[in-house]
């Protein structure tokens, strides 16, 4: 199929009155062939100046410009000493203090991870907190660092707990 | 001062420049987030991280042509968040829904708004999905049919003749609204 071909049958293919192999062939011709694709698609002057317009603008709220600047202008904070940990320790000691948060809470709170997951599902508030809070952890290396800390600091208290536990059994 | 002027200053290290650049633009990349997560909350959260990419694009000595750019990195962003949290179904449901409620004009915006505008954006959001998308990522993320076809994965063929078809639909609504507002 030509290009002066396609005029001929494009009506009846856009009516859906085109068999199927003049519809393929239209199919293929537009797809080979830039020109008369994009002669059919500003065909209608106006409403493509229209959607060449700026139609989809919306204007943000007013602490918008404020967000972006803080985003982009966030202090150095504790970047150097968190650099100085082996990122794989970080992990794991954040994934450890997690766990242990979880085995604590459904041991003595009686709160199982499938309760704790089926909230967050549930929540679509708690869920875009959790979001906010993951990307300030990502942006915010101060963040980071505490998280680490208390961690640490739960595994020290937890193992302390444990020991405890054990010497009553000697006493 | 012109856009390209301001990125030149921003890439000496400055930061006001920019600041005038994102309120210069921040309606047009987050309108562009908000018509592909249907969210203001989303669509800001969207829009600012682009601002930083862009940001970061600039500071690393890339040349780029600042609005063009941040709209497809807004645009970018928003569509894989859509992908990540899994949200297709939420977005179809709100496809379904018309107008939608979650980012409703206040009269006074929309009687700042120009009225066909503000026509073609609902005659938009009243479009079947698969015809929707293809012109959200295309007039307004600024993306090329190729890559439309990339992200959608999705025979170019298919891509063009949904944009097409699209539009026709667009144009009998259109015509369809001038009437009944007669």
């Amino acid at each position: 199929m030509n290009c002066a071909d396609l005029k001929v049958q494009f009506d009846a293919y856009l009516e859906g009155h085109a068999d199927d192999a003049s519809r393929r062939a239209v199919e293929e011709h537009l797809a080979a062939c830039p020109d008369c694709y994009e002669l059919l698609l500003s065909s209608d002057d106006e409403l493509d100046s229209l959607l060449r317009s700026d139609w989809y603008s919306e204007a943000p709220s007013a602490r918008f410009l404020h967000g972006v600047m803080m985003r982009v202008e966030k202090p150095a904070g504790f970047a150097p000493v968190l650099w100085l940990l082996p990122i794989w320790l970080l992990y794991t000691a954040m994934a450890a203090g997690l766990s242990l948060w979880i085995v604590v809470g459904n041991s003595i709170l009686g709160v199982s991870l499938a309760d704790l997951m089926s909230f967050i599902r549930s929540s679509r508030a708690v869920a875009m907190s959790l979001a906010q809070a993951l990307r300030f952890l990502d942006i915010n290396e101060a963040a980071v660092f505490m998280l680490f800390a208390l961690s640490a600091a739960s595994l020290a208290v937890i193992g302390h707990l444990g020991k405890e536990v054990l010497s009553w059994g000697k006493d | 001062m012109r856009d390209c002027e301001l990125v030149m200053l921003c890439q000496k290290g400055q930061n006001t420049p920019f600041s005038t650049l994102v309120e210069r633009h921040q309606s047009s990349v987050f309108g562009v987030a908000l018509q592909i997560l249907k969210s203001k909350e989303e669509a800001e959260d969207i829009a600012q991280e682009a601002f930083v990419r862009v940001y970061q694009k600039i500071r690393d000595g890339g040349t780029i042509d600042f609005l063009p750019y941040a709209r497809k990195v807004a645009g970018n962003l928003a569509l894989d968040r859509l992908r990540r949290q899994g949200m297709a179904l939420r977005y179809l449901e709100q496809q379904a829904s018309s107008p939608p409620s979650s980012y409703a004009e206040t009269p006074e915006e929309a009687a700042m708004r120009n009225h066909d505008q503000l026509v073609l954006r609902r005659l938009i959001d009243e479009l079947p999905q698969m015809y929707r998308e293809v012109i959200v990522m295309h007039y307004a993320g600024g993306f090329s049919y190729e890559e439309i076809a990339d992200k959608l994965g999705q025979p170019l063929s298919l891509v063009k003749n949904r944009l097409f078809r699209g539009k026709k639909l667009l144009k009998e609504s259109y015509i369809t609204e001038g009437v009944e507002s007669v």
